[in-house]
Order: structure tokens, then sequence, then C-alpha cells
């Protein structure tokens, strides 16, 4: 259940906070227009902000969301996915994707944008040729602090009240019962599948990383 | 009417420390298919000349113009980087591949333009290498290629073979005569290396330091192929020599 909670926060980080931070890369004007509110959000913690969006979104679900009102008794996917934790999570992994790309974009090699132009590449062609590759080592890196940080907001989100599932919650249902075997492997899990997730990542960025820092 | 006519450039750069009169007021003209070579010491701004040509560096004063082609059209400039400035990330073929799509040339095309310059350039069995697999003058010899895949009328070079060996970049050298001898392209060549210079160019222009200006004009009427040992050749070398030395002890 957590996994499918994080899947979801996560890939609408990655779907927003990339393009947000290729833009604020790229263009000077959005970078100033954006980095303001950028800065403020970013230390806001995505806990504090769990009641707010609960009472935002209320105890909204995705079965709801979509119309299925029937289901809203029943166990079921769609019944589990509070729109308020989702939110959280988008909020925990959304800021480190933004800044490495920035990063990214920033530090594409001058030479290699002077090239480009003298071979005839017009600014779109440059951006998606030369720009968004020599980025990706760095977006790269913001997805995988990013992921790091949607596990650990989902297993503190999962411990407040308002869930009866994921493994942040089984891990408080099991203390509260005095099973500490099942909390400390529950624990154990947790690391582990956070570690899973990072290398995971890592392996998938090591080609872009590996071309770009060979260079001279 | 020259292929290139640069009046009185000259630029200035602004930096906290103070202002560096880097370059001019410089003022030459180059007919087609010539082959000039600006020689000089370095920090003597003949890299933000090559700059200022490409249009990559804002001159203060001064006008570049290049001569459009014969139907009207834009013209093609080259520009091979001292370090080649090939990206990392695209194999040789797709680097060289990268000016024709820009232009958006149609595959067929491209791909058949690009290989027989892989070809020509003993490049073919590295079309799926990365730069980074290559050795030095090899990957220069690509970034060559990858200029003149362009077909460019104007090939502008930053002492593209100053980070080789000495072998590696004679070898080069004898590469770029070839291959220029097929097209009618105006080439501007800049180096430090005298020798470099001799042998290469139809016409060299020495460039004095702090702020670059020209201080000798020298046609070099050699008979090909030119020989690195030949009396006259070695007479050339000596006569700069010598100019260059009294530019250094200023």
């Amino acid at each position: 259940m957590s996994l499918v909670r994080v899947a979801l926060g996560f890939s609408l980080a990655a779907l927003i906070g990339i393009p947000v931070g290729l833009l604020m890369g790229a263009s000077r004007h959005v970078r100033k227009f954006l980095s303001l509110m950028v800065e403020m959000a970013r230390p806001l913690s995505a806990i504090a902000l769990l009641p707010l969006s609960i009472i935002i979104f209320k105890a909204k679900t995705f079965s709801q969301l979509f119309g299925l009102e029937y289901l809203r008794y029943q166990k079921n996917l769609l019944n589990e996915m509070q729109l308020g934790m989702i939110f959280i999570l988008f909020w925990g992994g959304v800021f480190p994707i933004i800044l490495g790309t920035i990063q990214g974009v920033r530090s594409v090699r001058k030479m290699h944008l002077e090239a480009a132009g003298i071979l005839g590449a017009n600014r779109l062609f440059t951006f998606r040729h030369v720009i968004v590759p020599s980025a990706l080592p760095d977006i790269f890196h913001g997805l995988k602090l990013g992921i790091g940080r949607c596990w650990m907001v989902i297993i503190a989100a999962e411990m407040l009240p308002g869930t009866n599932s994921g493994i942040g919650y089984l891990i408080r249902y099991s203390y509260q019962l005095s099973r500490y075997d099942i909390m400390l492997a529950s624990i154990i899990i947790v690391a582990f599948i956070g570690a899973l997730f990072s290398k995971g990542l890592e392996s998938l960025g090591e080609k872009s990383l590996v071309l770009r820092s060979r260079e001279r | 009417m020259p292929a290139l006519k640069v009046t009185s450039l000259s630029k200035t750069y602004r930096e906290s420390a103070g202002e560096v009169h880097a370059l001019g007021p410089v003022s030459f003209e180059i007919e087609a298919g010539e082959f000039l070579c600006f020689l000089g010491p370095t920090g003597c701004g003949k890299t933000t000349l090559l700059r200022a040509i490409a249009g990559l560096e804002k001159p203060d004063t001064g006008e570049v113009v290049i001569q459009s082609r014969p139907g009207g059209g834009e013209p093609v400039i080259g520009y091979v980087f001292q370090q080649g400035a090939l990206f990392p990330w695209m194999s040789i073929f797709a680097n060289l591949e990268f000016p024709l799509k820009a232009k958006k040339i149609i595959q067929d095309t491209r791909r058949e333009r690009v290989e027989s310059m892989l070809d020509m350039m003993g490049l073919s069995s590295f079309a799926s290498s990365y730069p980074h697999q290559l050795s030095g003058g090899m990957r220069q010899r690509a970034a060559l290629a990858r200029s003149l895949v362009m077909e460019p009328d104007l090939l502008l070079m930053d002492e593209p073979f100053s980070s080789l060996d000495m072998r590696t970049s004679q070898e080069l050298q004898d590469n770029l005569r070839e291959l220029l001898k097929r097209a009618s392209t105006t080439v501007i060549f800049v180096t430090h290396n005298i020798e470099e210079a001799v042998y290469l160019a139809g016409k060299v222009l020495v460039l004095g330091h702090r702020p670059g200006r020209i201080v000798r004009r020298e046609t070099i009427d050699l008979q090909d192929p030119r020989s690195r040992l030949s009396d006259p050749f070695t007479d050339y070398l000596v006569s700069l020599r010598k100019t260059f030395e009294s530019l250094v002890s200023e």
C-alpha cells in the first residue's frame, strides 16, 4: 500500500518537477519569478502540511475523485489513496527534483552551447539535444533524493491517525500491540526498500553519468 | 569581393581586476579558397579574434563582413574548438549528424553524408564509439569531420591540434591539407606553432600581444607537397622565429 502511494506521489512530483526545473534552469525570467516561491516552500516539512492538506482535500480518496462512491466502504486500492497523503508525498519529492534539474541545466558547458549554435542548431533543438542530455545526471540525482524524501514522508504520514494501511501504519500498530518483532522487521523492510529505490535510480542514471564524467 | 573582410576590429574585456585590451584594432581581408594563418604567442587575442568573426563574441569596434553564398544564402561557418567540443553523450556518428539534423536534412541524405565523411577521415570503424573511447587525435579528427560535414564556406580553427603530440598533429595537418584540396573552403587557422603555420598556410599574419595587432604579413610561397626539411621551408621558419622572439622580448 505504501509503495502504491509513493509511486503515485513520486510520479506526480517527477512529472511536474522536471519540466518546472527545466524551465527555471533555461530562462532567467522564470527562475527569478519562481525561485522565491520555491525557496519559501522548500523548507516546509511535508509532515507539517499533513493536517492542512487533510483539511483542504478532506479525507477524499481516489475512489471519490473518480466518482466511484460505492467503493467507499469496501477495502479497495483506490479507496486507500487519500488525496492529502498523495499531496504531501508530492510536496516532499518535488523540490529536490526541481533543484537537481536546475543545477543540471545550469551546469551545461558553455563550450557545448556555443558548438551547438555554430553547428546551426536553434534554441529548441539545442534544448532537446544538448541541454537535456547533459543535465540528465543531475536530474537523476534529484530524482534519487526525491524518492528518498517521499519514502521518509510516507512512513511518517502513515503513522499518524487517519490511515489503516501501509507499512508506517504497521510499525505503529505492532508497537501498540507490543509485537516488537513485527515492528523491527517492518523497520528493516523500510530501510531495504529505501535502499532499493535509490540504487535502482542510480543504475538508471549511471549511463549518462559515465558519459559526462569521462569527457575532457 | 573578398570572402571575408574585417575592419578595425577591437575588443576590451572589463573585469574586476581592471581593463584588458585584448585585441586590435585589426583589419584584414581574405580571398575565397585562401588558407590564412594567425600566428602569435599565448594571450595575443587570437582566440578573441576568431570568436568575434564567428559571432561568439561581440567586438567593441569594427565590422566583420562575410560574403554570402553564390545563390545568395547565408554563409555557413564551421568552427573547430581547441578542445574539440564533441558532445560526450552522443556517438561519433550522432555528433556528425547533429549539424545536418539541425538543418532538417532528410535522414537518407544525412546518413550518406555522414558515412562518406567518416570514410574520408578514416573514422568509419569508430562510428558507434563515444568520444571518451577515442584517443585525443581521433577526437580532434572527429571534431574536424563534424565541422566539414556542413560543407562550410568559411572554416575557423582555434589551435585544433595544439594539445596533440607532434606525430599525431603532423598527421592531422596532412589530412587537413588533403581534404582542403578537394573543397574550396576558405580557412582561418589560429596557432602559436610556427612550423604548423608555415606548413599549412598560404598567408601568415603574425599577431603581437596586448593588444593583439598585426605586426607582420607573410605570404608562404612553397610548392606542394611541402617538405618540412627543405631549405625554403626552414628559411620561413627562421625568419618568422625572429619576429616571434622580438615580440616576446618586448
